[in-house]
């Protein structure tokens, strides 16, 4: 093994040669791909809606389409008015303008509903049925507007849907498109007969850009209504999406330039050369417009899960440059030429910037087996960011350094130990002198952490991502208190017949359920509003009969069914539409809910789904709609979450056995390793931070990068304890010579995470504060679990030259490159 | 001035004179040549007295289909239009039967009846709103009655006033609302009509549908001399958004006479409840 390492090292070492040598056709090539990288960026899309968390063929998504197929959009831009006033002429007045301008110049629109044109089938007299809107034209007179309040009290359907229950709110729904067709190649073509083929041809459902683009008229549409003695609220999902990716965009560019300035105060501080900043500087800015572009070419959208990418290859790249930085400019000063000095230092620090760099797109890689489709992508996209930072480093670097004048470095100078020195010194004597005391207390630790563990819980509650004070987030309060909520769950039952819905059994058992399931509380939640099929026949069987309340039932035979719904479909209403199929097979019941976590909504649907089972045994229920998206969503978090651990789990100890070379060694560092996961855990535990979008990611991530000082510590590690047989020696080398780059490192990493907290969208916020604490509590475990792992497993060989390390008299400046790689270990 | 009669070609009549709005169109000047043309349309002899079996087909994306069989008779009383329909099939609505008039004052709103045997009740329907669908249909009420010539402007299509289809020559005409009102009542924002050169007939349209994205395709299949009238015994209304099919209607009707003695006393709601 260790001559494979010797090998693999001088392959590095070729490769700088080969740069050095023909870096001008290394920068020329590197500039131009990474160009052509760029030029795809405007290609970048964004998605930040709910089914971007479902794979295509993820069963919850696909029952979804179809239903959206069949009955189209859900979900609904909610607008709700505030009247100071109540519900006076004036108040009409403005919403029925407010109304029609939504009509005239949304884009993508399927319908805006109101109680401007909710439909009332009503009776005049003995023999006649007035069909018409709520109201079309304003009330002039305080006798006209009474009559508009006495029938809104009379049709129950839009209550707590189109109007509150207290009467406060008068709500507007903007209902789009579900699915946006492309339009037709030529008008003549419509006359052609359609194939299947044709009509899916280019067919997509509403994206992000469209959803966006509808909330930004709606808004500027609302805008010029405002301040009439009406306050504006907005709510529902697109409101949702389209806030969700304002946040996203702000904190992308918020966090981009921060992750930045951080790399370069650090690089400044670390190395205090331009070029010690401005090449790693190069490195992971090419890096990171590489990633994106390749993106843009796979057409990986940006996602929540997305948004941890780019500070993330900012901090783990430039660790890359910053090892092998490290040791040239120690070679630089201990007297090499720059070619000699960066040739010696990729050779040396290539390999385990390498096997970390692996280590770290493996980690990320076991995302690709999650459920969850946004952190499946992230699986796909960030090991390639990873591994281009890598080669921009090999490549790149060497390059730069060839092409661009270097500092001369000032000479060596003997002296005192500095601080770190002496505290790598005592560390070494803690943890080599009394290992087991140490081992133990690191693992009452882990003991104490492993029970908070269990107090950790699942969440998805996206609303609670944006602050407090944000439009949507405010508004889906005002509507989930005042009126039916802003979510829905959709119940599809099939009678498995045509006409199915003629039969008076089952729309009474319909009718049944949309009275009784507002009644169940779970979680505190209730659904403010339930409609189906049966509340439009109920309505237009009391206009029948004179109005009658007592004829606000379901007709008794199937074919006064039938021909009550003859007579709505003739009424020129086309809400039957919305709920049940064409052919009267298939059925809806529309469940009205407040939003909430989604993990609450499981067992909210479970007792729904027990109550229906019960009530439709002969049929076949459907549950889907928002809230089961929602659920879906928790689901696939737990699933994901379990795949993408076990998976990182795996391959990166196999990978530590094989880097490290010895077998014993892979699984006892892991424990190093593992051990900061389980106090982040214990932590989220403890401080009732949940297992959500972004903190599920944390474990795998925490994993790949962690490993990253462990192998560097081992790699080190091994060579030295060849070459002194002592432990106390070898770590003592291992802790001169990298130490401050382990502590650099997880210091920039630990900055670059901390950036997260000044998100926009909470979620990334304890995202941050997690890995930044990880990446800690994983330094601490390799500069004081570890030695004394090693000590606790491995005897001394030989003691003389330990002896003169442990007395400072081989003082880590007066390492030899040429030593090493001579394997002269007597030098 | 005379009506478009719904009678003469029945449904394909319907779509004859198209609507349409629009600020912009509103400014398109008429053109009097296409104009005179759809005079031509609206002079045609579309019979009276007609009785017909119809079977009308409806079809939505999926391909499901419902299939309803109406008896539909109709009569001119001067310069008014009434139509009698009985439901035959599905068994859940035979004998439901329609009764409406429509009148040829543009001030007045149509009458409507409804015969539910299963209630043994008639019930007039008033509403004024002819933009909603016809019995599930892709049709909606509008296209079932007659338009006045006036309330259009005509002009040629600007990519070419003539199209042949299938070898036969038409003249592409648009028919332009001439206010907001006429878009509201009929639910189409404008028509592009194609009008047969030789008999006068328009036998396809395009109707862009109000507020939405979406266009309804006519076209006649078939086209009978009947009693020296010209009918369409089958023709399909598509309705497309994009390249998408959403619902389509098929008509076919079979038949067909004119000139049947059908008594004004024969359109009324005794009639309806007592069947056919």
């Amino acid at each position: 093994m260790a001559i494979i390492h010797q090998k693999l090292e001088s392959v590095f070492g070729r490769i700088a040669d080969w740069v050095y040598k023909h870096r001008f056709t290394t920068l020329a090539t590197i500039s131009l791909v990474t160009i052509l990288l760029a030029g795809q960026l405007p290609k970048l899309t964004i998605d930040t809606r709910d089914e971007s968390f479902f794979h295509q063929n993820d069963p919850t998504l696909v029952a979804y389409d179809q239903f959206r197929d069949q009955f189209g959009q859900d979900d609904m831009f909610f607008i709700a008015l505030k009247p100071e006033n109540g519900l006076t002429p004036s108040f009409f007045n403005t919403m029925i303008r407010l109304h029609k301008e939504l009509e005239e110049k949304v884009p993508y629109l399927d319908k805006v509903k109101s109680l401007i044109n909710g439909r009332v089938v009503r009776a005049q007299g003995e023999d006649t049925l007035i069909v018409e809107d709520l109201f079309a034209q304003p009330p002039k007179t305080v006798e006209e507007n009474k009559n508009i309040l006495n029938r809104i009290d009379h049709y129950p359907l839009y209550e707590n849907l189109l109007v509150s229950s207290d009467r406060t709110l008068g709500i507007v729904l903007v209902k789009a498109q579900a699915v946006i067709q492309p339009a037709a190649d030529e008008l003549m073509a419509g006359f052609a007969q359609d194939s299947p083929d044709r009509q899916q041809a280019g067919r997509q459902y509403l994206d992000n850009a469209q959803n966006v683009e509808i909330n930004d008229v709606i808004r500027k549409i609302v805008s010029k209504y405002q301040g009439q003695g009406i306050e504006f609220f907005f709510a529902g999902t697109p409101a949702f999406v389209a806030e969700l990716q304002r946040g996203l965009e702000e904190d992308l560019a918020l966090m981009i330039p921060l992750s930045f300035l951080l790399i370069i105060i650090f690089l400044a501080l670390f190395f205090r050369r331009i070029s010690g900043v401005i090449y790693p500087l190069l490195i992971v800015l090419s890096a990171l417009v590489s990633t994106l572009g390749i993106m843009a070419i796979c057409q990986i959208p940006v996602t929540n899960a997305f948004m941890i990418l780019p500070t993330f290859l900012i901090v783990v790249g430039v660790g890359d440059s910053v090892h092998i930085l490290t040791i040239f400019y120690r070679l630089l000063k201990s007297g090499l030429d720059k070619k000699d000095a960066i040739i010696q230092a990729v050779a040396y620090s290539g390999l385990p910037v390498f096997m970390t760099s692996l280590t770290t797109a493996f980690g990320l890689f076991s995302f690709v087996w999650a459920d969850v489709a946004i952190i499946a992508q992230l699986g796909y996209i960030a090991p390639a960011g990873v591994m281009l930072a890598f080669l921009y480093t090999i490549f790149l670097l060497p390059a730069l350094v060839a092409v661009f004048p270097v500092k001369p470095a000032r000479p060596l100078s003997a002296g005192k130990m500095s601080f770190a020195d002496r505290t790598f010194n005592c560390i070494t004597q803690i943890t080599t002198g009394h290992p087991l005391k140490v081992a133990m207390a690191w693992l009452l630790i882990a003991i104490l952490a492993g029970i908070a563990t269990s107090e950790v819980r699942f969440s998805h509650n996206a609303m609670s991502w944006l602050p407090p004070g944000s439009t949507v987030r405010a508004g889906t309060r005002l509507l989930d208190n005042k009126n039916g909520g802003t979510v829905m769950l959709e119940i599809i039952v099939d009678s498995g017949r045509e006409n199915g819905l003629h039969d008076p059994d089952l729309l009474r058992r319909m009718d049944q359920a949309g009275k009784e399931i507002p009644d169940f509380s779970v979680h505190d939640i209730k659904a403010g509003k339930v409609v189906s099929i049966a509340d439009v026949l109920k309505e237009t069987n009391r206009a029948l009969n004179q109005d009658a309340d007592s004829a606000y039932i379901v007709p008794g035979s199937r074919q006064l069914i039938a021909q009550e719904l003859i007579l709505f479909e003739s009424s020129g209403s086309d809400d039957l539409t919305e709920l049940a199929d064409s052919t009267y097979r298939v059925g809806r019941l529309s469940v009205l809910a407040p939003f909430t976590d989604s993990i609450l909504y499981q067992d909210y649907v479970r007792k729904i789904k027990t109550y229906l089972d019960q009530q439709f045994p002969a049929e076949t229920v459907t549950l889907t709609g928002h809230m089961a998206l929602f659920i879906g969503i928790t689901k696939l978090f737990i699933t994901s979450m379990a795949k993408s651990y076990i998976f990182a789990f795996l391959v990166i100890t196999a990978l530590m056995v094989v880097m490290i070379g010895q077998l014993r060694l892979g699984p006892m560092s892991m424990i190093a390793n593992i051990i900061p996961i389980v106090m982040i855990f214990g932590i989220m535990g403890v401080a009732d931070i949940p297992i959500d979008l972004m903190t599920i990611l944390v474990g795998s991530i925490v994993l790949g990068l962690v490993v990253d000082d462990t192998i560097h510590f081992l790699h080190h590690f091994r060579r030295a304890y060849d070459r002194y047989g002592s432990v106390e020696a070898a770590v003592k080398e291992t802790l001169f010579n990298t130490g401050r780059a382990l502590v650099i490192t997880s210091l920039v990493l630990c900055g670059g995470f901390i950036i997260y907290t000044t998100a926009y969208l909470s979620c990334y916020v304890w995202f941050g504060v997690l890995i930044a604490s990880a990446v800690l509590f994983a330094l601490a475990a390799d500069l004081l679990l570890l030695p004394a792992l090693l000590a606790l497993i491995y005897g001394d060989k030989r003691t003389a030259p330990a002896a003169d390390l442990a007395a400072g008299i081989i003082p880590p400046e007066n390492y030899s490159i040429e030593a090493r790689d001579t394997g002269d270990e007597s030098k | 001035m005379k009506n478009i009669s719904i009678n003469s070609l029945f449904w394909p009549g319907v779509f004859l004179i198209a609507l349409l709005i629009s600020a912009p169109s509103l400014a398109w000047a008429e053109d009097a040549a296409a104009r005179a043309i759809m005079e031509r349309v609206d002079a045609r002899d579309d019979g009276d007295n007609r009785t017909a079996d119809m079977e009308m087909i409806l079809t939505d994306r999926y391909g499901h289909q419902r299939v309803r069989r109406i008896a539909s008779f109709s009569k001119d009383k001067g310069p008014d239009t009434m139509h009698l329909m009985f439901f035959l099939h599905p068994a859940d609505v035979k004998d439901t039967a329609f009764l409406s008039i429509d009148y040829d004052d543009p001030e007045r709103d149509d009458d409507q009846w409804l015969y539910l045997p299963a209630l043994r009740k008639t019930k007039r329907i008033a509403t004024s709103d002819k933009s909603g669908s016809f019995m599930g249909s892709d049709m909606n009420y509008s296209d079932m009655t007659d338009r006045e010539l006036n309330h259009y402007t005509y002009h040629f299509f600007e990519k070419g006033r003539e199209q042949v289809f299938n070898g036969v020559k038409t003249w592409a005409i648009w028919a332009i609302p001439r206010s907001k009102k006429i878009v509201e009542e009929n639910g189409y924002e404008k028509e592009l009509v194609f009008v047969r050169q030789d008999n006068h007939v328009i036998i396809r349209s395009i109707a862009w549908v109000e507020n939405s994205q979406d266009l309804k395709y006519m076209m006649v299949n078939r086209l009978e001399k009947i009693d020296g009238i010209w009918v369409a015994t089958d023709l399909q209304i598509t309705r497309k958004k994009g390249k998408q099919t959403v619902h389509k209607t098929s008509l076919k009707l079979t038949q067909v006479r004119f000139n049947q003695k059908l008594d004004e006393s024969f359109f009324s709601i005794r009639q309806m409840e007592k069947g056919i």
